[in-house]
């Protein structure tokens, strides 16, 4: 191993070796032990990504390809030219997400250890949180599109598995985390399909899923190209593995046969019957990835499951349905930059779509009781941001708001649930102690956040790392969701006053008055948790968590507080020189070829922060003390002129009642004729019962009685009985008489002598 | 030696008649010893015809023949009678109807 | 006559043994038969088979009946009662029947059945051998085709005449212990056996030049109870012809024989019997007398062969034979000596067989009437597979034992 380049199958492996672990010998562990193995994979992970971080570094960010080991090539059919391995790429963008995912998976995994303490299936959670991080570090650390994929349909299925994890909690709860599931697969599935779709055409274009060949470099924007020297798209030498083989299919990657093409111009995919433009191709294409993106990162119209999906522990809610699995679509969109630029229609899509989604989000947001819905709802909007990001153009600013709404949601999710656990402490305390008139049977939904309240004196640690991560998702300067999310702005802006795109102005305004309800909803929330005074005796005697969950929360709090100086922007005073500028943007521009830096606008800057402490202060004034004591209703709800918005929000827009309405009751009335009627009724009645089994039970019955019974019985018995009778009339001849016997001797004598003078006899007879 | 008088055929009608009533004392009568002496009497019918024959072909073979059937004769005449003084001992019966094992 | 005869006897016969098929008394159907047999005797007589008529008074009437009369008597079965209910009605017509068609059948093969009856008067031709080579070593071997006649017949000796089948035949004379395979015959003679002949093969000469001479014998008797017929076989080889006379003179009327050449025989001639001097006469001119046989008695017997020779002695004088043979040797047909001929040169093994057949059922009448009671074996019967109650307890022992077996 000459480079931490080879080590990068390390980071599929580790966490796979943790998972047999605890799969096969979880039980005899023990909590301790489970949770060092699964924590030691997530953390010795993290670690090899950070190797691979220093090995760009070193390798001046040039990428490296590296072949899994053991594993060859996975779909080899030379004669068609189809060559597909097990390729990882390691790129800065990868080593982004790798980072990112291993990081604040650690400490999600350490958060979790403390909080399924006492679950009795303790160590197969561990299992799915490890097999989750090796779908999610395939999913990004794959060098072609079918490796991706086999990452994303992964992290589906552990996302399946963990949000089902309760799925026999008694009294229907069990049924609704696993219908939860189940939607949460379903909806995914439709986007799958879109995506599927899109890697066949992809494939189908370029004879190759590969993003690029080994020892290829991304071709440069144009913008970039002349800022530095032409780079050769083959570098010379690199020390991968994978060097030497014969390039099958295509013989560049993707990205750079596709940017080739597009310069050329005029390049035409055939499609047997008919052919089209390349540019119309991957139009389709990246309106198909778009699909995808909205099944994953939970936008319109597929975002449904992802509130429904609260319904998993907290830990998964904050690694996979925050930090990590949600973000892949947007993974995927910046990965395929090249596409995306070209397509301008599709990108007109994205930022569409992904500003809606802030904004609707935001809004259903604020009228949410359950604790952990309002911050689903939250990431959707979020991821809304991101996915606008990513249709304006500004990859890297996506990427940057990735990164840091990793840190402050995966925080406030940790937060809400040391919250939740708190309040069930609480309430189990209660119960212990026989105190209080509380019947055990009485549902007690420790998630709503009316049963909390004033748990700023019981729990000070969540408070504040709660608090702090709440300033960050805001966009409260210095935290670190200013920065992202003012880029976002500032590139939507940009992109509807230097190109006149009408998606720009869209966004950038849809995009604003979201983050003014992000600091809306989340003051509430915070008011409504931890400000006034405890509203029921659970909330009353809730206990701060454990270190294993507090220290996470601290750690994420700080990187809250200081991730955004990792892409500080151009012209920023005193920061700017403290960290060095757009650090990441420049970073990510090694693989993303249309990452460009955002600068910094002052005023945009101070109109955002301003709209934000005006949410903020309004959220103060609206939910004061003295209504959030003896809180029972919402007072928007009971202000009749919010009253209407906030049953609206509540209602949660009424998403799932229309889809049930449109597409789940006549699905479940298809299927159930189709089972009755078709199935049950025309297969099974009809053709099994009476065509096939009736046939063939009337030909037997044909050939029993009257063939086998009447003929070939009675033959055969007719033949035994003809026997006998004769039989019977022969053995008279055994008379036992003697005399008899010898007159038969006598009679055969005269026979033969008669025979003997037949001559004699015919002579005399005259014949 | 001259021609004989009394013709060939007579001997042989004469022998075939005492051959006859010889089977009719085998078929017809139950006593063993005169099923035996009927036999007797089939076997001199036949030696009839026998010297018949060799006189008419002035052959000795017929004579020779008829010796040995007197011999054979006097064997089974010995042996048979041995019979069923044997038989008689267990059966106290000399009915040929009788003398079986099996049941009827 | 003999038909007379012949039907009285024959209808005695029938009544007989109808008699002893009805007698309703053993004994009485015994002696019937015993008159039944005494009838075939008398009809073997008819028949020229006196040694077999004796024989059949002696066996059948005079052991076999007596047999029967002794266990009749013993058995006490003179009387049956008659059948009573008789389980096959249709017995007794049925044998009737039967018995009917079949005479039918033997009337019809007889009279219509083309049966050879043609004529066959007299008997088997008989043959004999008559030695009188000189100084043949050991004796003459005398084959027919190939079957061997005699062997070392000394000389002047001859053998028994034996009934031979008729047909043309080649006689050979060797030496005594010659392998008639490997060697050449001394002389050959072919021969046509006919009916009724007596034939005589000659052999006279020398050893070194032998001659095989048929001489025909006439079987009849002489019409005359004083005469006899002769046959004359010249074996005088010093005269190629002679005569024989009776008396000393060589006249006219006293002539036998004349002119019989050297290894010839003549015909049967008879001659009146009487002492006489027998002479020979060679033939010629010089008619010399050769030698005179003197008294000899010729007696009227059947049949004479005489046969000339010379024999030389061992002092180199020469002798002069005359040998003569009766021809009386030959049986009778139907005698006893014909039959006992038969039995003992072409019927030796049958019979000893037969005679086998008659010890072992001699034997066996002994064994089978041997008292056995008290003698005989109690037979345990053994069962393959006996019922529970009769199989032997399972007890340790005898798992043990097993065990040990298999272990």
């Amino acid at each position: 191993m000459e480079t931490y380049f080879d080590l990068v199958p390390l980071i599929v492996i580790l966490p796979g070796i943790g998972l047999l672990i605890n799969l096969f010998a979880g039980k005899y562990l023990g909590e301790k032990g489970v949770g060092i193995v699964a924590v030691g994979a997530s953390v010795s992970a993290f670690i090899v990504s950070v190797l691979l971080w220093i090995a760009l570094v070193d390798a001046d960010y040039e990428p490296a390809v590296v072949n899994m080991p053991l594993l060859g090539t996975w779909i080899r059919i030379p004669s068609a030219g189809i060559e597909i391995p097990w390729q990882f790429r390691v790129d800065t963008l990868s080593v982004t997400m790798m980072l990112i995912v291993t990081g604040v998976g650690s400490l999600i995994h350490l958060y979790a250890v403390g909080y399924m303490h006492g679950d009795e299936r303790f160590p197969r959670f561990f299992v799915y949180l490890n097999l989750f991080l090796v779908f999610m570090l395939t999913l990004v650390g794959g060098n072609n599109f079918l490796m991706m994929f086999v990452g994303w349909e992964g992290v589906g299925l552990c996302s399946f598995l963990l949000i089902g994890f309760w799925f026999d909690k008694p009294r229907g709860e069990g049924w609704k985390n696993s219908n939860a599931a189940r939607k949460a697969f379903i909806a995914n599935r439709v986007g799958d399909f879109g995506l599927v779709v899109g890697l066949l055409l992809t494939f189908w274009t370029f004879g190759t899923l590969d993003y690029y060949k080994p020892g290829e470099e991304p071709i440069p924007a144009a913008e970039h190209a002349e800022a530095e020297t032409e780079e050769p798209v083959f570098a010379p030498e690199v020390e991968t593995e994978a060097a030497e083989e014969e390039a099958l299919g295509g013989q560049l990657g993707v990205f750079n046969q596709a940017h080739l093409w597009l310069e050329e111009g005029g390049h035409q995919v055939n499609f047997g019957l008919f052919s089209m433009s390349l540019e119309a191709t991957l139009t389709i294409i990246t309106l198909l990835f778009l699909l995808g993106a909205t099944g994953k990162s939970a936008q319109i119209p597929l975002f449904v499951w992802l509130p429904d999906a609260m319904a998993g522990p907290t830990p998964v809610s904050a690694l996979i349905h925050a930090a990590t699995m949600v973000t892949a679509g947007v993974y995927m969109m910046v990965r395929s930059n090249v596409f995306f630029h070209a397509a301008d229609a599709t990108s007109f899509v994205v930022t569409v779509i992904g500003a809606t989604t802030a904004l609707m989000a935001g809004f259903i947001a604020m009228g949410q009781w359950d604790i952990k819905k309002v911050l689903a709802y939250s990431t959707v909007s979020q991821l809304g941001f991101m996915v606008a990001a990513v249709g304006v153009g500004a990859y890297a600013a996506a990427m940057f708001h990735l990164a840091t709404h990793a840190f402050f949601k995966a925080l406030l999710f940790l937060g809400s649930g040391s919250v939740i656990h708190g309040v069930e402490h609480g309430h189990h305390h209660l119960h212990s102690h026989g105190s209080g008139g509380h019947h055990h049977d009485e549902p007690f939904d420790a998630q709503d956040m009316r049963n909390m309240g004033g748990l700023r004196h019981r729990m000070p640690i969540t408070y504040w790392t709660y608090l702090i991560g709440t300033l960050a998702l805001a966009g409260i300067i210095p935290f670190a969701g200013f920065w992202s999310k003012d880029e976002i702005l500032l590139d939507s802006l940009r992109l509807g006053t230097e190109q006149g795109r009408l998606d720009g102005y869209y966004g950038f305004v849809l995009l604003l008055i979201a983050a003014g309800f992000t600091a809306f909803y989340m003051t509430r929330q915070v008011a409504l948790v931890f400000w006034g005074e405890p509203r029921t005796e659970a909330a009353a005697h809730a206990s701060e968590s454990s270190p294993t969950m507090t220290i996470p929360l601290i750690v994420l709090a700080v990187l809250s507080v200081i991730g955004g100086f990792m892409n500080v922007p151009d012209g920023f005073p005193v920061l700017g020189s403290l960290f060095g500028v757009h650090q990441l943007t420049s970073w990510l521009e090694h693989s993303v070829v249309y990452a460009h830096a955002g600068s910094f606008n002052a005023l945009l800057a101070v109109i955002a922060v301003v709209i934000a402490l005006a949410a903020i202060y309004g959220g103060r004034l609206i939910y004061s003390d003295r209504v959030l004591s003896g809180l029972k209703r919402d007072p928007l709800e009971t202000d009749p002129r919010t009253s209407r918005a906030f049953a609206l929000a509540n209602a949660r827009l009424y998403w799932d009642e229309f889809y049930d309405r449109t597409f789940v009751r006549p699905y479940r009335a298809a299927a159930w004729w189709l089972a009755d009627k078709l199935d049950w009724g025309f297969w099974h009645d009809f053709v099994h019962e009476r065509l096939i089994y009736g046939t063939f039970q009337g030909l037997t019955n044909l050939l029993t009685e009257p063939v086998d019974r009447g003929l070939i019985d009675r033959t055969f018995n007719g033949v035994a009985e003809v026997i006998r009778a004769t039989a019977a009339r022969l053995r008279t001849v055994q008379t036992g008489y003697v005399r008899v016997y010898a007159l038969s001797v006598l009679f055969g004598t005269l026979l033969v002598m008669l025979l003997i003078l037949f001559p004699v006899l015919r002579d005399l007879l005259g014949m | 030696m001259e021609a004989p008088e009394v013709a060939t055929e007579l001997f042989v009608l004469l022998s075939a008649i005492l051959f006859a009533l010889g089977t009719l004392g085998v078929l017809l009568r139950r006593n063993a010893i005169l099923v035996f002496m009927s036999i007797e009497l089939m076997l001199n019918a036949a030696n009839l015809a026998l010297a018949a024959f060799a006189r008419q072909w002035g052959n000795l073979d017929g004579q020779v023949l008829i010796f040995f059937v007197m011999t054979i004769a006097a064997a089974e005449v010995a042996i048979g009678l041995a019979l069923i003084v044997a038989i008689f001992r267990t059966k106290k019966s000399i009915n040929i109807d009788e003398l079986h094992l099996f049941k009827h | 006559m003999e038909l007379t005869l012949f039907i009285i006897v024959g209808a005695i016969a029938v009544l007989s043994a109808v008699l002893m098929l009805i007698s309703q008394n053993a004994v009485h159907s015994a002696l019937f038969l015993v008159l039944n047999f005494a009838c075939i005797a008398f009809f073997y007589l008819m028949l020229s088979a006196s040694f077999l008529a004796m024989v059949q008074i002696v066996v059948y009437a005079g052991a076999i009946m007596v047999l029967f009369l002794f266990v009749i008597m013993l058995l006490g079965a003179e009387r049956l009662l008659p059948e009573r209910n008789p389980r096959f009605p249709w017995l007794v017509p049925m044998a009737i029947v039967l018995a009917l068609v079949f005479l039918v059948a033997v009337s019809l093969a007889v009279i219509r059945g083309e049966i050879d009856l043609s004529e066959r008067a007299s008997a088997q031709p008989y043959i004999r051998v008559v030695n009188v080579v000189d100084q043949l070593e050991g004796g003459a071997d005398v084959y027919l085709d190939g079957h061997r006649l005699v062997s070392g017949l000394e000389y002047g000796q001859a053998s028994q005449f034996a009934p031979w089948d008729r047909g043309r035949y080649d006689v050979a004379l060797y030496k005594a212990g010659a392998d008639p395979s490997a060697e050449e015959p001394l002389a050959t003679i072919k021969v046509d056996l006919n009916q009724g002949e007596a034939v005589s093969f000659t052999a006279v000469g020398t050893a070194a030049d032998p001659v095989l001479v048929v001489a025909n014998e006439d079987l009849r008797g002489a019409s005359r109870s004083d005469a006899l017929r002769v046959t004359v076989v010249n074996g005088v080889r010093a005269a190629p012809m002679i005569d024989v006379v009776r008396g000393t003179d060589a006249s006219e009327d006293a002539v036998l024989i004349n002119d019989l050449p050297y290894g010839e025989a003549s015909r049967p001639t008879t001659i009146s019997g009487g002492m006489t001097d027998i002479s020979v006469f060679s033939e010629g001119v010089r008619r010399d007398r050769l030698v005179t046989f003197e008294n000899r008695d010729l007696s009227p017997e059947q049949g004479q062969l005489w046969v000339f020779g010379t024999r030389y002695l061992p002092d180199n004088s020469y002798e002069d034979v005359f040998h003569v043979l009766e021809t009386n040797a030959l049986p009778s047909f139907g005698s006893p000596a014909s039959v006992g001929l038969a039995l003992f040169a072409r019927y030796v093994l049958p019979m000893e067989m037969v005679a086998l057949v008659l010890l072992v059922a001699m034997i066996g009448a002994l064994i089978l009437t041997k008292d056995m009671v008290g003698e005989r074996r109690v037979v345990r019967r053994r069962l393959a597979n006996p019922p529970p109650e009769l199989q032997a307890p399972i007890t340790p022992e005898a798992t043990a034992s097993r065990t040990t077996i298999e272990g």
